[in-house]
């Protein structure tokens, strides 16, 4: 039996990846702002927003990479002076977990216990 | 709280950072994000297949895509074929269309901010909108061509609103814009880029700065009208028996002091292709060939697009602008065609004396006319938009005056502008030309189609099913006296003005000549027989002699030999001078290197072959002696008059050796030929040697020259760079560093057709797809594509059935 925090992340990923089709594309900060806001300790609030922010932007890149983005991935790095696609994958994923940080430290604080 | 709001700014701060182009130059968020950022582009490359409801068909059309990527569109109107053609050329390359038009109508700060503010200017300024409108008014005039227009630009747009945002091409997201909606001016507008791309010249300026400090003896010595051995297009012997009109000289021809111009301004148009053809008595298969391959600079997404157009009353296969309509260079069920740059002075420069520096007057042969003034507003991202009054005269637009200066033009003086007359502002409908050709089924018709085209002025080439071919030296020229508008002309005087055009039938012109082929290479058209003056500006005679050389010697031609030809790397300036220049080399203690050097170059057989040491010493050597014949006279830097060609340099190695123009005026000795070419010699042997001892193959032309093929936007990264390319300026294959031959293809008129065709680039605009670049490594090793033409696309690929909206 997994702990229910860990199906609670796993759920806000799959949610974030959903909604981020028909939606701004920092909508997902929504969804780490309230993953903060339910947090227990400013520490989970913290490392929980960052990895829900970074798997489900790695995840999709990953996936999208590996069906048919090798040529735009390689070319995207070398645009943004990214040697390989794959630094380009993990330094995406990685804004995207600095987003979820920010947003998830800032719904801690709206809760009660912020 | 202060920590809640502290966390929301942060927050805030950051989406709207990484939304923007303020911390860069590309909004990071929007484009890194997975969902629609550039990721979302992943398959915009897929074809679409199945069935489509196209509202704004009349019929339904279907659409099937051979293996090369070429679409074969099938529908039972024109209408409908042209919004189909306009919709599929969208789906492959919207962003080069547009950026294309905005660029042509001086709308890059609205793309890119203050930096293009300069270019944009220079864009209004000569008038390019102001010529597209007037052809557009002209194309309304013709109800069916603008039908047409209209339903190209119809379906352009209904892929544009199908588009999400999304999908946007990879550049919109890079540069962060959105397209808009297409108009049948933006047609018109890219039409007007390619009639500047192809006949844009300041020699004018250039040749001014001679005449006004060496004379018109000079000019006549160094830059004669008819190019040492010219090889003229229309035979020697081809009699032009009609009254022709004529201009009266003025006594003395006008020098322009306005202004002090400093340099060359190494803007003009030195673009050149080849074309020839051969009737059947000269071919294995006894039908017609045909060969074209015009030489532009390279871009990705190339400027070429490949598509065959079908409906009930059209069948026509070939290359076409992304957003211009119909087929440009192709072949139908009757004919095939091609061109070459025509290289007529279709563009002249004239001297404004205004009244005051407020310019609401002008004068003109004793009298002041009044000058009309537009303001166009420039729009600029991140900046207050640009008002620029642009003052136009019976004459054109004026480009440059004070409150627009070219820095190597200054000063100007309040009340003096240059003016530019160019053909391009006339009236002119090249969409009913190409619309013509496209249904063209033989000479006459082809001719008929040509009598509409207006600029740029092209040397158009032909050939039939029944064995004819032809060719004709199309556009509209004005009638000149010699060398009128070859400096900067006298606006003031009416002996300057345009006022008669060469007519239709005086045209240069040649139809199954007796040698059974003819051919182009931007060369002067005719010889002294002919009795107008067209340019003093034309390409020297290298390719065009070699491509004759080869085709005299052809009488069971085939298609094979034609690629033969288009990739010869032979070079007629290194066969004719080379042998003289080593007559005088004398080597100089025993140096091993100029020994070697001297060897490798004895033993060459004048190919500019990719592999080829010879050929980078000899482009070197042939460089600095230009260098140090020309450079003590005609300066360097910001001093630099224009430089004659090389072709003159060759007559004088050749045939004066002892002219005063190898003499370095900066030292007391007479220097001769022999001095230059063993200087020059010496300094190459030195230069090259020190490259030499890092590592041998960087010597080679292909790495050393190399040919670069660039993104539109100047993308380092969605270019091609440093292919390892043949072939040189003046050679048959005239691949260069940014240039080169842009598409190349044979049509050997037997039935059914054999086509062989390739241009450097790809059939999608989307960089991330295979198709954006996947011809250019065959095409830089010179190889080529069957084209298929079938009767009813027969065979196998991806189909798309497109329905009308009941």
């Amino acid at each position: 039996m997994y702990p229910p925090k860990i199906i609670t992340n796993i759920l806000t990923i799959v949610l974030i990846m959903i909604t981020g089709y028909f939606s701004p594309w920092w909508t997902f900060s929504i969804f780490t702002f309230i993953i903060g806001f339910i947090s227990k300790t400013k520490k989970e609030a913290i490392i929980n927003s960052f990895i829900i922010g970074f798997t489900a932007w790695f995840i999709l890149l990953l996936y999208s990479y590996y069906n048919g983005g090798t040529i735009l991935f390689a070319k995207m790095s070398l645009l943004l002076n990214m040697k390989m696609p794959i630094i380009l994958i993990i330094l995406s994923s990685t804004l995207s977990g600095i987003i979820g940080i920010i947003s998830g430290w800032t719904g801690w604080q709206f809760n009660k216990r912020g | 709280m202060q920590k809640k709001i502290v966390g929301l700014g942060l927050f805030f701060l950051i989406i709207l950072l990484l939304n923007s182009t303020f911390i860069s130059s590309i909004p990071i968020g929007k484009i890194l994000n997975p969902f629609n950022g550039y990721v979302a582009l992943i398959d915009s490359d897929k074809l679409p297949s199945g069935k489509i409801i196209l509202n704004g068909l009349i019929d339904t059309v279907h659409v099937k895509w051979d293996q090369l990527r070429i679409p074969h569109i099938q529908a039972k109107n024109e209408l409908d074929l042209y919004f189909m053609q306009g919709y599929i050329m969208a789906f492959e390359r919207l962003w080069q269309m547009e950026f294309q038009t905005h660029a042509a109508a001086g709308r890059i700060s609205e793309i890119i901010g203050p930096d293009a503010l300069d270019y944009d200017r220079f864009q209004r300024r000569i008038g390019m909108v102001y010529g597209a409108k007037k052809t557009l008014d002209t194309v309304k005039k013709n109800e069916s061509v603008y039908k047409l227009l209209e339903s190209f630009t119809n379906g352009i747009n209904f892929y544009i609103k199908s588009l999400e945002d999304s999908k946007y091409p990879l550049e919109y997201k890079l540069l962060d814009y959105q397209p808009e909606l297409w108009t049948p001016l933006k047609t018109s507008l890219l039409l007007k880029s390619m009639a500047w791309m192809l006949t844009n010249r300041m020699t004018d300026l250039e040749y001014t700065k001679i005449l006004n400090d060496y004379g018109i003896e000079t000019i006549e010595e160094l830059f004669p009208i008819f190019r040492y051995n010219n090889q003229p297009i229309i035979p020697y012997n081809q009699k032009f028996d009609f009254k022709s009109l004529e201009e009266k000289k003025p006594e003395k021809i006008y020098q322009s002091k306005n202004y002090k111009i400093n340099t060359n301004l190494n803007m003009n148009s030195s673009l050149g292709s080849n074309n020839w053809a051969i009737n059947g008595n000269r071919t294995l298969s006894k039908s017609a060939i045909l060969a074209n391959d015009p030489h532009l600079n390279l871009s990705l997404p190339s400027i070429w697009y490949l598509m065959h157009l079908q409906c009930p009353t059209i069948n026509v296969m070939g290359v076409t602008i992304p957003g211009a309509p119909g087929i440009i260079i192709g072949f139908n069920d009757n004919i095939a065609w091609g061109v070459t740059n025509g290289y007529d002075d279709s563009m002249d420069w004239f001297d404004i004396e205004f009244y005051n520096s407020d310019k609401e007057d002008y004068k003109y042969d004793n009298q002041w006319l009044t000058t009309n003034h537009i303001i166009e507003k420039i729009n600029i991202k991140g900046a207050q938009a640009f008002n620029d009054t642009i003052i136009y005269t019976h004459h054109g637009p004026v480009v440059w005056d004070n409150k627009y200066q070219n820095d190597n033009l200054k000063p100007m003086k309040k009340n003096v502008g240059l003016a530019l007359r160019w053909t391009a502002h006339d009236e002119s409908n090249e969409l009913l030309t190409f619309y013509l050709l496209n249904k063209a089924s033989n000479y006459d018709q082809f001719k008929t189609a040509l009598t509409h085209y207006v600029c740029p002025g092209q040397n158009f080439i032909y050939s039939d099913i029944n064995n004819n071919i032809g060719l004709f030296h199309s556009g509209k020229s004005p009638v000149k006296w010699n060398r009128q508008g070859m400096f900067i002309s006298d606006g003031t005087s009416s002996n300057y003005n345009w006022n008669n055009y060469i007519p239709f039938d005086h045209r240069p012109s040649i139809f199954n000549p007796i040698k059974g082929y003819l051919s182009s290479a931007n060369q002067n058209p005719t010889n002294q027989n002919y009795p107008y003056y067209l340019s003093e500006y034309f390409a020297p005679s290298y390719r065009a002699s070699q491509i004759n050389i080869r085709l005299d010697t052809l009488y069971q031609a085939t298609i094979d030999d034609m690629i033969d030809i288009q990739l010869d790397n032979t070079s007629l300036i290194a066969k004719n001078i080379l042998p003289e220049l080593l007559e005088l080399i004398i080597i100089m203690d025993n140096d091993t290197n100029a020994i070697m050097w001297l060897e490798i170059l004895k033993q060459w057989d004048y190919q500019y072959n990719s592999n080829s040491l010879a050929s980078t010493f000899f482009e070197t050597w042939k460089t600095e002696i230009e260098k140090n014949t020309w450079l003590d006279d005609f300066g360097n830097g910001i001093d630099k008059y224009i430089w004659p060609g090389i072709d003159k340099l060759e007559e004088l190695i050749l045939y004066d050796p002892n002219s005063k123009w190898f003499d370095n005026k900066n030292t007391e000795n007479i220097e001769t030929l022999s001095d230059i070419c063993n200087q020059s010699y010496n300094n190459v042997v030195k230069k090259i040697s020190q490259k030499n001892s890092n590592e041998n193959s960087q010597l080679e032309w292909g790495n050393y020259r190399g040919t670069n093929i660039i993104h539109l936007a100047k993308i380092k990264q969605l270019s091609n760079l440093g292919l390892n390319t043949s072939g040189a300026k003046n050679i048959v294959n005239a691949t260069r560093k940014n240039e080169g031959p842009s598409w190349r293809y044979i049509i050997e008129m037997t039935n059914p057709y054999k086509i062989k065709g390739i241009y450097p680039g790809g059939q999608s605009g989307y960089p991330g797809s295979i198709y954006y670049d996947n011809f250019v490594s065959d095409w830089t090793d010179g190889k080529y594509y069957d084209l298929i033409f079938p009767d009813n696309n027969e065979f196998i690929g991806t189909e798309l059935q497109c329905i009308p909206q009941k």
